[in-house]
């Protein structure tokens, strides 16, 4: 075997394909949104060279692409600061759970089974000012003056988003810390107990720490999550109202598709890979530190 | 001896990738997005269109998504009877709501693989650039002669002189409202602007929503506002003139006074909880469930005199006006134009058969009549002798709209451009009627919307 993978001919043939794909799928297409984005194309017919008139626009004068970004940055600092302790909060919580703890690792995983689609639907329903359950809620215990157009407000539709885009992707989160504290081994709690560690001092010193490359995987999950984040959006008010909850790609999107503008969504698309790149290796940067073995 | 086998092994590994990859690629290049492999040999099978009985595989994109209901289940069963009358001929039907219809048909258009058979509307920004691009086929027009077609109705879908489409109905901005809830409150329909304004604010005060529209998607407020409007200069061809580049819209007293009365009615509540963020559905359902008092739409909705789904209470007060009058513009003043319709694909192989299919269609028999028999809209030919006198009110008051009309608006102001002002023009009627824009602020983004046109 080891004479077989020195032969530098086979390595190659057996690379070949998968790097042949990886080409073609993920590399070429760049290549070529790069190059449309640098033309006034408009998705049918003829286009124009405009050479870097479409990024210098996006960079400088396009504040619905910033306010994008932006959004998804809060959309990402909520799932960091929110999301992912009450994840962790709670898949501690199940492991604790005793004979419920198969129930209540389905029922935290629900939101993340079923289509987003459907609690996406169910999300603008339950924000209805007239008749969803939540104004409903707040005039049955008598707070009908917080009543809101949730998601017709510009001030308050993008907290409404986050809130939904984190209750999806909760069972997830809650699901990879879940794994991560199985995989500790249960002489350590064994030996904290000895050492006279409470349960605050076990979890605070030793398990948290220990989840620390549980914890790398979920932060990468959620980064690239909340950069893509599209679906939910387009299904809940679509970047409305004036755009204040827009997400990249859903703004990508519309200017390529709604807008006939694929020559601009072409430079947003490529712009935000190389935002993408950077943030990623910002993270490995970070994340360069080792932990140790258990 | 075993390394040349591995080697050969891989070999064989990457070429059968490319033979895939360059296998799709062929097919989807011919046809589209969904190409199976039945078809494929059918197509293959039937080189020649010349005789009859060759089968022909007809792909039919349509945007009526509701296949079992009103305009959709009528075109469905004219595409089944044809099949059944002429066994060779197979239709596929692909639907798509509005939005998702008009985004993919641009991928088909740009990878040259339009059906043979789309939708069309007949308005600049949907047919001019696949006129311009040579993708549709020019028709000829005796040929539809028969079908007797509305004087003015194919010049939509006409360039040049030439003819590329054929328009399916006419389609006019009303006014629907719910008859009871204006009793049970004391209220009258309004007949005046002014009185528009007023009811709004009494439903308002009476805990009703007072106007259901989709404001999601856009479409129905630059049609609206082109009401407003005319209600203050008097003539639909103001705006159109701006458009032209003929004055411009900021500066101007009667556009600023009409984007006022919108300011006014935004800011007195005048317009449902909610409307920003609801599609199609959800503001049907708002008013079919009688929570909202009227509702804004087009006269394509008659069926929801009609629709199981709504309470009969409903059904049976469901009426319509056009929008109402003022000092200037008379109510027979309406937003009527030629909307959708359908164009055949130049580069189809069965243009001659997708043709025979579109003259069935249009038979005054089929389209015609059982679109107004079932009163699921307003045919673009003449349908007198369709006339059944079963219509329900709601029909005949739409149909009395319809006749009474003096002057028309023609191709809504959104859909006169490209698709970036479209998508401009109607953020702009969304921010106005969201409240987050002022009325001079709204007339300085219609400027920078027309500008984009130049």
């Amino acid at each position: 075997m080891h004479k077989l993978m020195s032969n530098r001919i086979t390595i190659f043939w057996l690379v070949a394909p998968g790097f042949l794909l990886f080409l073609f799928m993920v590399c070429f297409p760049i290549i070529m949104s790069g190059y449309y984005g640098t033309t006034n194309w408009t998705g049918i017919g003829a286009y124009e060279f405009v050479g870097f008139d479409n990024y210098t626009k996006i960079l400088f004068h396009d504040g619905v692409f910033w306010r994008s970004l932006l959004n998804a940055l809060l959309l990402l600092a909520a799932t960091l600061l929110i999301q992912h302790p009450l994840a962790l909060l709670f898949a501690i919580f199940v492991t604790h759970a005793g004979k419920f703890e198969k129930w209540f690792r389905a029922i935290f995983f629900i939101p993340a089974v079923i289509s987003i689609v459907v609690t996406s639907k169910m999300w603008v329903s339950v924000f209805h000012p007239n008749f969803g359950m939540l104004n409903k809620l707040l005039e049955g215990v008598g707070l009908g003056t917080w009543k809101q157009d949730w998601l017709g407000d510009p001030q308050i539709a993008i907290w409404c988003v986050i809130v939904v885009v984190m209750w999806q992707g909760f069972g997830y989160a809650l699901l990879l810390y879940y794994a991560g504290l199985q995989g500790i081994p249960k002489d350590l709690f064994e030996a904290a107990e000895l050492d006279g560690a409470g349960r605050v001092n076990l979890y605070t010193r030793v398990i948290i720490p220990l989840l620390s490359p549980m914890v790398r995987v979920a932060v990468v999950i959620a980064v690239t999550a909340c950069l893509k984040q599209m679906e939910t959006v387009f299904l809940m008010t679509n970047g409305g109202p004036a755009n204040t909850t827009q997400f990249i790609g859903n703004y990508l999107y519309k200017t390529a598709f709604s807008s006939s503008l694929y020559g601009y969504g072409n430079a947003i698309s490529v712009v935000f890979v190389i935002i993408c790149l950077i943030i990623t290796l910002a993270m490995n940067k970070a994340f360069k530190k080792d932990v140790g073995e258990f | 001896m075993r390394k040349i086998w591995i080697t050969l092994v891989a070999m064989l590994m990457v070429f059968s990738v490319a033979a895939c990859s360059s296998g799709n690629n062929g097919t989807n290049g011919n046809k589209g997005a969904s190409p199976s492999p039945t078809n494929e040999t059918k197509e293959t099978a039937a080189p020649d269109e010349g005789k009859k009985a060759d089968p022909v595989t007809l792909k039919f994109f349509t945007a009526l998504a509701d296949r079992s209901n009103g305009a959709g289940k009528i075109e469905q069963a004219i595409i089944d009877s044809y099949m059944a009358e002429n066994p060779n001929v197979k239709i596929e039907v692909e639907a798509l709501q509005d939005e998702p219809y008009k985004a993919k048909i641009k991928v088909y258009a740009s990878t040259d693989a339009l059906p043979d058979i789309i939708q069309a509307w007949g308005q600049t920004s949907f047919i001019k650039p696949l006129i311009d691009n040579n993708m549709l086929l020019e028709l000829n027009e005796s040929e539809f002669d028969s079908s007797n077609f509305v004087p003015g109705a194919k010049d939509g879908f006409s360039q040049d002189g030439k003819l590329y489409g054929l328009p399916r109905g006419t389609d006019f901005l009303v006014i629907y409202y719910n008859k009871k809830l204006f009793d049970d409150n004391g209220l009258s329909v309004p007949t005046t602007t002014a009185e528009l304004l007023e009811v709004s604010k009494q439903l308002r005060a009476k805990g009703i929503n007072p106007i259901a529209t989709n404001a999601m998607e856009g479409w129905s407020l630059p049609i609206w506002f082109e009401y407003a409007a005319q209600r203050h200069t008097g003539d639909f061809n103001k705006m159109d003139a701006v458009l032209k580049g003929e004055g411009k819209f900021s500066g101007d007293a009667d556009f600023l006074a009409a984007a006022q009365d919108i300011a006014a009615l935004a800011e007195n509540k005048g317009l449902a909880d909610g409307f920003l963020t609801a599609d199609y559905g959800t503001s049907r359902n708002l008013f079919g469930q009688g929570q909202a008092a009227m509702y804004v739409m087009g006269n394509w909705e008659a069926g929801l005199a009609t629709d199981e789904n709504f309470p009969e209470e409903f059904r049976n007060n469901v009426g319509a006006i056009s929008y109402p009058a003022s000092d200037k513009g008379k109510a027979t003043d309406v937003a009527a134009w030629y909307g959708g319709g359908y164009s055949v694909s130049k580069t189809s192989k069965n243009t001659e058969a997708a043709v025979a299919f579109l003259k069935y269609f249009f038979a005054p028999e089929n389209w015609a009549k059982q679109v107004w028999e079932t009163g699921s809209g307003t045919p673009a030919q003449k349908f007198d002798q369709f006339l059944t006198g079963n219509e329900t009110a709601l029909q005949k008051q739409l149909v009395d709209i319809f006749s009474a009309m003096t002057s028309s608006s023609g191709t809504p102001v959104h859909d006169n451009g490209t698709d970036e002002f479209k998508t401009k023009v109607m953020e702009a009627h969304q921010k106005l009627f969201g409240k987050q824009i002022t009325p001079e602020q709204f007339l300085t983004e219609m400027d920078a919307a027309v500008a984009v046109l130049k």
